[in-house]
């Protein structure tokens, strides 16, 4: 039956986790880490871990909550909204369905339980968490391999969101374990494509919600600021682009859990159209906030430079723009990994 | 949250698709009367077959069809690119009009012709200046015994020339607030005094006109609902059409992304043909992304209808995506196919270049008709985000009137 609405647990689900996030990804600990070290939040890390939320989307007898691509949605744009730090959408939305889909159970079970975590690397130059990672799931020549942190060299790369930072690898094409054909893990990008959208769209809502909070209070020329129309038609379009954007994010959550034929369509129309709103909503967020939202401890840049960061992950707008045209107008088979000669990375 | 068919939906999509590939008419007369005559027929055939307005109750001849299935039907209609229904103001607007607000008699003597096209509508709602202000209409019309006596002009009539009837807001009691001085009255085209000048638009076509009503006789049996009621009554059936539409737009304007796949194949430009350069693929690749994000927009607003929700203010965010992306989307179709795309003469090589000129400057009208960008930006900041409104200079309103 033909219902977009979220269900009586889903609604439940992100009740518990704003709650939860509201207490324990605030802006100290946000600003914490986007000022420490590694951009990392450990103990924040490992509380989502005891919830079993890295194991939200895992099936119950792999030792996870048996929930679906949906609810992971559901809770990635809760972490999008309070700009929560540290590695787990890469763990709970790449590696571990990863490892799953190539058959290591073993090595999936060490990661959803917090103790371990891996990077999924697509492009060796820019790995995105691979400066927190123990292990990394690489590709080559068409085969999937998991090699230890000892195997590969590792170094740290400081980026513009300081709360998703990245580092570049060398390996040996030699090095680690065979686990399967990369045909095996497509789904899992085009899955993971959709709930990093979602994390977008939480960042758009709260960019949103700021703005909104600010235009009615703020006062110039003896009226709110966002009485006049030059205001209120921004954030008008700052809305559509937001709502669009959660539609085209659950929509591609909702196709690839249910394996609809639409499933790779939909995660590069979703990762192609958020990837542009996104950095624009947040950004205007900067813009309307006026000279305080250009200030370091006001949180509006968190969320436009996370947004810019997310632009870039797992294929751009060019990149996806190119494969729905390609998606649409060749033969399905042939175009679900293609780009036009694109890169993912 | 699950966005699956039924097998029952299924089966009634496949229902649609079968009588429309059987049916549907191809190759229309491209002479503007001859065109309209055909599309006439057209929807008589589907009236005699039961396929018009499907929702609307048996009794009045339509199905008695759900919401669900009145959008697979709008959509599977539009994938087929059946011809546009020739009464669709009629079918749209004054049919669901009069099953709430309309007496018996009204019904009974009307709704039928609608479908049928027997008898066609217009809409009188614009006026030179009653635009995004539509509450400030100032058509009068006043009791003389029996009937109404109306002067006044409309504007921007689609069907005005060929309208037999015209569904109109007219001004019956000048000293009330605006929204409450205003009735919903049905206006014999051919009465005497009622005169339909066609307007010349940017595209060099006439589907507006204008209206002027010279000392118009209408009888009092035509007034819809309660009189000075009108403004309530014409606002509250617009969104149910409205949600109903929208799956259905987002395949007509998919359509359209095809087309231009297709076309872009023919025009060579820079020594490859306009579909290989990337530049073009990168444009080409936006508005498939776009549409398909429409899609899903009218996928939850359709849900949300059918679930119990009212289309409501979001109503105004459907207006701006489809509208602002249509005319941006034929503002790259241009840039795409290049020279070979403005011309208009009738051999224009391989491409359908007068289609891409019309459509290119129709889409100038989408932003602006059924209520403009900037008053969908207005509703959208202040019903929806609870933004302060702007001062007004009319003081005399109690609410706002925009449409």
């Amino acid at each position: 039956m033909m219902d977009f609405r979220p269900n009586e647990d889903q609604i439940q689900l992100q009740k518990a986790a704003a709650d939860f996030l509201s207490k324990e990804s605030t802006k100290e600990v946000v600003f914490a880490a986007f000022d420490g070290q590694d951009g990392d939040s450990p103990e924040l890390y490992k509380k989502m871990a005891d919830l079993g939320w890295l194991a939200l989307a895992v099936p119950e007898d792999k030792g996870g909550l048996g929930m679906g691509l949906v609810e992971q949605a559901v809770l990635l744009e809760q972490l999008g909204y309070y700009a929560a730090p540290g590695a787990f959408f890469t763990n709970a939305c790449i590696s571990i369905p990863a490892l799953l889909a190539l058959g290591a159970n073993d090595e999936a079970s060490a990661v959803l339980d917090g103790g371990k975590k891996v990077a999924f690397v697509i492009d060796p130059e820019f790995v995105i968490d691979g400066h927190l990672a123990d292990s990394f799931l690489v590709t080559v020549n068409g085969r999937v391999r998991l090699i230890g942190g000892s195997d590969v060299e590792v170094k740290p790369l400081e980026t513009i969101d300081g709360t998703r930072r990245a580092a570049s690898v060398e390996f040996s094409e030699q090095a680690g374990e065979d686990l399967g054909d990369v045909h095996a893990v497509e789904s899992v990008v085009d899955a993971a494509t959709a709930i990093l959208c979602a994390e977008m769209v939480g960042g758009m809502q709260k960019s949103l919600d700021m703005v909104l909070d600010y235009v009615k209070v703020r006062t110039q020329f003896g009226r709110p600021i966002g009485s006049f129309q030059s205001i209120k038609h921004r954030l008008a379009d700052m809305l559509l682009k937001t709502e669009a954007s959660r539609s085209a994010a659950y929509y591609a959550a909702w196709a690839n859990q249910s394996g609809a034929d639409d499933a790779a369509l939909s995660a590069s129309v979703a990762k192609a159209y958020v990837s542009d709103a996104a950095p624009w909503v947040t950004g205007q967020s900067i813009q309307l906030h006026g000279g305080i939202g250009f200030t370091w401890e006001h949180e509006a840049h968190l969320y436009f430079k996370r947004a810019t960061m997310n632009a870039a992950l797992l294929g751009d707008v060019a990149f996806h723009r190119e494969r729905a045209l390609t998606l649409t107008t060749s033969d399905r088979s042939e175009a679900a990994s293609g780009g036009g000669g694109r890169s993912r990375g | 949250m699950d966005l699956s068919w039924t097998e029952e939906d299924k089966a009634f999509r496949a229902e649609v698709r079968k009588y429309l590939e059987a049916n549907a008419p191809k190759d229309l007369p491209e002479d503007e009367t001859a065109n309209f005559e055909a599309r006439r027929q057209w929807q008589k055939k589907l009236a005699e077959d039961g396929w018009v307005a499907i929702h609307w109750p048996e009794e009045f001849g339509g199905r008695g069809a759900s919401l669900l299935q009145t959008v697979i039907y709008n959509e599977e209609y539009t994938r087929a690119r059946a011809p546009l229904l020739v009464n669709s103001l009629g079918v749209g607007l004054l049919g669901p009009t009069l099953m709430a607000h309309g007496n018996d008699e009204q019904k009974q003597r009307y709704l039928k012709k609608v479908l049928s096209a027997e008898e066609i509508w217009c809409q009188g709602f614009s006026e030179p200046n009653a635009g995004s202000d539509l509450a400030a209409i100032q058509t009068r019309a006043e009791l003389d015994g029996d009937e109404y006596v109306l002067n006044g002009q409309k504007i921007w009539t689609s069907y005005g020339k060929y309208a037999d009837w015209m569904f109109a807001l007219v001004r019956t009691d000048p000293s009330a607030p605006k929204h409450q001085g205003i009735s919903y009255l049905l206006v014999d085209m051919h009465s005497p005094g009622v005169e339909a000048r066609p307007l010349k638009e940017i595209t060099g076509d006439s589907l507006f006109a204008e209206v002027f009503f010279s000392d118009v006789r209408v009888p009092k049996a035509n007034l819809v609902g309660e009189q000075n009621d009108g403004w309530r009554i014409a606002m509250t059936t617009l969104g149910f059409e409205r949600g109903a539409g929208g799956l259905a737009q987002s395949v007509r304007l998919r359509n359209s992304v095809l087309d231009l796949i297709g076309d872009a194949q023919q025009v060579r430009r820079n020594g490859w043909t306009a579909f290989d350069d990337p530049l073009s693929r990168n444009k080409i690749g936006k508005w498939l992304v776009e549409i398909e994000v429409y899609r899903y927009t009218t996928l939850r607003a359709i849900s949300a209808l059918v679930h119990g929700g009212s289309p409501g203010p979001e109503a105004s965010i459907n207006k701006i995506f489809w509208s602002e992306w249509h005319k941006s989307f034929t503002e790259d179709a241009m840039d795409i196919l290049g020279p070979l795309g403005r011309v208009t003469t009738d051999e224009s090589g391989n491409i359908d270049s007068q289609r891409w000129v019309r459509e290119y400057l129709f889409a100038r009208a989408g932003t602006i008709y059924a209520g403009t960008s900037e008053i969908q930006r207005n509703i959208i900041a202040e019903r929806v985000l609870g933004l302060p409104k702007e001062p007004r200079g009319d003081t005399k309103t109690e609410k706002a009137g925009e449409r």
